[in-house]
């Protein structure tokens, strides 16, 4: 289980919202899983971070490009954890 | 001021990454300029609101990076569920654009605090490529919604805070 500091929102729910966006991409060719914890951005505001490894076998630029934007709307459909105080920072991996 | 600033830097993140040898000092460069593309595009468009043209400069000056952070996730807060689909009303619509320009721009400030301070681990281009790319994004999504009341609030949002 995900550690939170005392006074943020609960793990349970960030594991929630962040479930919403695995099971979005579950069944995606491009992308291999999608991993976050939690921690501290450059200013020390609470913040979620989320690795999205990608298989990159055969996948060209374009279709990154097409991936990252799809997945950073879907943050904001599905995930909005700015509502809960925290924000989502993405990084693709591979 | 120099009036193509932004468009000069995220132009030079784009060399950085597809023309330039393939080095983590290129890597890394490349998202700092990003960011700073996206920094100078908003500080540009607000300080034209200012009327005189001589105090731009020193307009500029003031702009501080974590009010912006802030300024921008409290729009990404109060922004609720984005609507991009053809259903979305028009101010659903330009929240939603505005949203994308928001969450590009805090993420572009942590890359860059990355790769300008975070010495630790290499820089994985393949992330850098994203981040550019996405900056390129956010450049339209901006010019499709700035002189909109929203966007335009939040250009003020931008510097000044509202007494609570």
């Amino acid at each position: 289980m995900t550690i939170v500091p005392k006074g943020w929102v609960s793990s349970e729910e960030i594991s929630q919202r962040i479930d919403r966006l695995q099971a979005q991409y579950a069944n995606n060719p491009l992308v291999k899983r999608i991993d976050y914890r939690i921690g501290v951005d450059w200013s020390d505001d609470p913040a979620v971070f989320i690795d999205v490894t990608v298989a990159r076998n055969g996948m060209t630029p374009m279709e990154l490009q097409r991936l990252a934007e799809g997945i950073r709307i879907d943050l904001l459909r599905l995930v909005r954890s700015d509502e809960i105080g925290l924000h989502s920072y993405l990084s693709f991996v591979d | 001021m120099v009036d193509d600033l932004p468009e000069q830097l995220i132009a030079q993140a784009e060399f950085l990454l597809r023309e330039a040898t393939t080095n983590e000092a290129n890597v890394r460069r490349s998202v700092s300029a990003a960011y700073y593309a996206l920094f100078h595009l908003l500080i540009r468009d607000a300080v034209k609101n200012w009327k005189h043209a001589d105090h731009h400069s020193r307009l500029a000056r003031t702009f501080d990076h974590k009010r912006m952070k802030d300024a921008s996730t409290a729009m990404l807060k109060e922004g609720g569920r984005a609507q991009s689909t053809e259903a979305a009303n028009p101010e659903q619509t330009v929240r939603f654009n505005l949203s994308i320009v928001c969450q590009n721009f805090v993420e572009l400030q942590q890359a860059r605090h990355r790769a300008d301070y975070d010495v630790e681990e290499a820089f994985n281009p393949l992330d850098a490529a994203v981040h550019v790319a996405q900056t390129r994004l956010a450049f339209g999504y901006w010019a499709k919604v700035k002189d909109d009341p929203l966007a335009q609030g939040y250009l003020y949002s931008l510097l000044f805070k509202d007494r609570s």
